[in-house]
């Protein structure tokens, strides 16, 4: 289901993407996306569930710019990314989109403040100290703020990471499992933590093989190899 | 935040690796260093050495000249004058010239202002047989001294009186044999002399010769003013080229003569002197050449082996930078998700290795600028440093030996997809 208010304000999605394939391997041999088309709306916490190999991942690599597709179009924001050069697409990323890994990806040497704060660097923005101050104490990171990652428990890795991709505050983030390997409590936090982002005019594209996930968003589409299964 | 702070954080963090690569730099720049310094070691110590041979060799022949300068002083010598057509050899063999010139030729030396001679005597010389005794003589016709004309007739008194005509001066053997004394009556190719003179044994030609007045001798022997050679004695010259002086100064006045100088102490003292430089120089020509090949060679080997050095240790930096970018391709991977260009990932890659040259080099030059004095001596150091080339290499080549090392790792790590190592595993 659509947000209502989506509907309504925005019937326009902020990203598109239009009968998608993708293959791999010698002679692409391999077909992960057989032309498959997606919409993300503004505000909108949008999720997909699937099993595992079915080309999540591979989705939203394509969404955030940093996989061109076989075929057919994506556009963000009304411009197809892959029509520009890869610097340009290195900057839409940095303004317009946010990632979160299953593995976090923290850069082993910064403590938790620097790894929020590296995500503004390509922006040459110095990063805001309230949205940091913010987001610490939100994510109950306030005490870690000195460490670094191999001093951190998952959980706090993951919130690290949230926290990071948020810091810019991005158009929309694509999180790659986020709740893959964390408890049940620390799920929570981060399901809420994307939830409320999208209430506060951004949008997030969450990938799982996790069905349960659908109950904590807005819109779930269900994808078996290929595409997305009919509703 | 900043790159300089991600580039720091990434040092602190991968300590070993960087120190490694600041070690190779080190070692690069300190054996070219080194390898500098030995060779301008060797070059100062040659030519330190090759001062001190050429001053000896001065010294000495200084002291040889001096010693020619004694014994030539107040002493004049005597020279030959013949005429330019003549064979010096036949002169050596038989102890006189066959050839002639002209009679006034000893005038026009008279009349000249010649400053160098003090006494002319111009001859008529032939071997003749003595018909009467049935021997051979040497016959010698004299003139007795033409006065030097500018010099007025009495500055100095005549070394020989001429022989006057009907007189005749015997050599010892002439006398000797044949029992005559002076005042004696003898006859000489039919006409008759009174003996004037008669010499003591000299063991020379002289002993066998026969002075008689040159107008009679040129009439004998049908060469009417002509002459052999002039005897120019007590030639005063303190230059040790006395010779070519003379020579000079009478090729001015009788350009179609000869000159040689009679046997003396100086002239051999002179060619030892010639000689002790000539071999002097010809040692230290050879020192030099072997020097020149000396650090010819050390500087072939010691330059191939700081060569050797950089290869090895680019090697090692490239290794090290392979190893140190695979433990960062899931980082390189997430700046690349996070929004940075390739310029600023090769940038973040490139500043750890030119950070590694610049310290590397900095260390190098540090101990080279402490040390190098102290091994090596002050002027190795002055002579490695006091150079153009030296301040671009310390400056530029540790810096461009790591760029270069790690060029193609670093190169591979920005191209390199990062959709790999994003997706999770
Ligand atoms: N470079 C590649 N070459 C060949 N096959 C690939 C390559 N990358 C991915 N694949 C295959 O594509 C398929 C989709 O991969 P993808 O990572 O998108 O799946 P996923 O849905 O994210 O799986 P998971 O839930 O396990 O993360 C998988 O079967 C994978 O093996
Ligand atoms: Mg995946």
């Amino acid at each position: 289901m659509i947000k209502e208010s989506n509907l309504v304000k925005n019937i326009k999605p902020f990203v598109t993407a239009k009968k998608i394939s993708k293959s791999y391997g010698n002679n692409n041999s391999v077909v992960v996306l057989n032309n498959i088309s997606i919409d993300l709306f503004r505000e909108e916490f949008l999720s997909i569930s699937g099993p595992s190999g079915c080309g999540k991942t591979t989705l939203l690599m394509i969404l955030g710019c940093l996989m061109n597709p076989d075929n057919g179009e994506v556009k963000i924001d009304n411009f197809n990314p892959y029509k520009k050069k890869s610097s340009d697409r290195a900057k839409i990323r940095s303004e317009f989109i946010g990632f979160i890994f299953q593995d976090f990806k923290l850069i082993p040497y910064l403590n938790v403040m620097e790894n929020i704060r590296c995500s503004a660097l390509p922006l040459g923005q110095i990063s805001d100290n309230d949205k940091l101050e913010k987001l610490l104490s939100i994510l109950k990171l306030d005490h870690r703020r000195l460490h670094v990652p191999s001093q951190l428990s998952a959980g706090e890795k993951q919130r690290t990471a949230i926290a990071r991709a948020m810091i810019t505050s991005p158009r929309f983030i694509l999180a790659d499992e986020p709740t893959g390997n964390l408890d049940e409590e620390n799920t929570e936090i981060v399901l809420k933590a994307l939830r409320d982002y999208s209430n506060n005019n951004g949008s997030v594209l969450m990938v799982s093989h996790d069905t349960n996930i659908e109950c904590f968003t807005d819109r779930h589409l269900k994808m078996s190899a290929g595409g997305f299964e009919e509703k | 935040m900043n790159i300089r702070l991600l580039v720091f954080r990434e040092i602190r963090f991968n300590l070993g690796g960087f120190t490694a690569g600041v070690l190779a730099i080190f070692l690069s720049l300190i054996s070219y260093l080194i390898a500098g310094s030995i060779n301008a070691d060797l070059r100062i110590n040659t030519s330190k050495k090759l001062q001190l041979m050429n001053s000896e060799l001065n010294e000495e022949v200084t002291a040889l000249e001096d010693g020619i300068r004694k014994s030539m002083k107040g002493l004049g010598f005597n020279i030959y004058i013949y005429p330019e057509n003549q064979d010096l050899s036949a002169v050596y063999e038989r102890g006189y010239g066959d050839k002639t010139m002209p009679e006034n030729y000893v005038s026009k030396l008279a009349n000249s202002k010649i400053i160098h001679i003090n006494h002319l005597l111009p001859r008529l010389t032939e071997m003749v047989d003595w018909s009467e005794k049935d021997r051979s003589v040497l016959l010698i016709g004299v003139r007795g001294e033409v006065p030097i004309a500018y010099r007025g007739p009495n500055i100095k008194k005549p070394l020989i009186n001429p022989v006057k005509e009907g007189s005749i001066v015997l050599g010892y053997e002439l006398h000797h044999a044949y029992g005559l004394k002076v005042g004696d009556k003898v006859n000489f190719l039919d006409d008759e002399y009174t003996v004037s003179i008669t010499h003591k044994r000299r063991g020379t030609v002289d002993d066998i010769s026969l002075w008689m007045n040159l107008s009679l001798v040129q009439k004998i022997l049908n060469k009417e003013d002509k002459i052999n050679t002039i005897l120019a004695l007590e030639c005063n010259c303190e230059s040790l080229d006395r010779l070519g002086e003379i020579r000079n100064e009478i090729h001015k006045i009788l350009p179609e003569t000869k000159i040689i100088e009679k046997e003396s102490r100086a002239l051999a003292r002179a060619e030892a002197r010639n000689l002790t430089k000539f071999t002097g120089e010809k040692q230290i020509q050879n020192f030099l050449q072997s020097k020149k090949e000396l650090i010819h060679i050390q500087s072939i080997f010691s330059f191939g082996f700081v060569i050797i050095i950089c290869i090895l240790c680019s090697f090692w930096i490239s290794h090290l930078t392979i190893s140190n970018i695979n433990q960062r391709l899931i980082e390189i991977g997430t700046f690349t998700a996070i929004g940075f260009g390739g310029k600023k990932i090769m940038i973040l890659i490139l500043s750890r290795v030119l950070l590694m040259g610049l310290i590397g080099g900095m260390l190098a030059v540090l101990l080279f600028v402490i040390t190098c004095p102290n091994v090596f001596g002050y002027d190795v150091y002055k002579n490695v440093t006091n150079n153009f080339s030296f301040i671009i290499i310390v400056l530029i080549a540790p810096l461009t030996l790591a760029v270069m090392s790690a060029w193609i790792p670093v190169l591979r790590a920005v191209l390199k997809d990062p959709v790999d190592v994003l997706r999770n595993d």
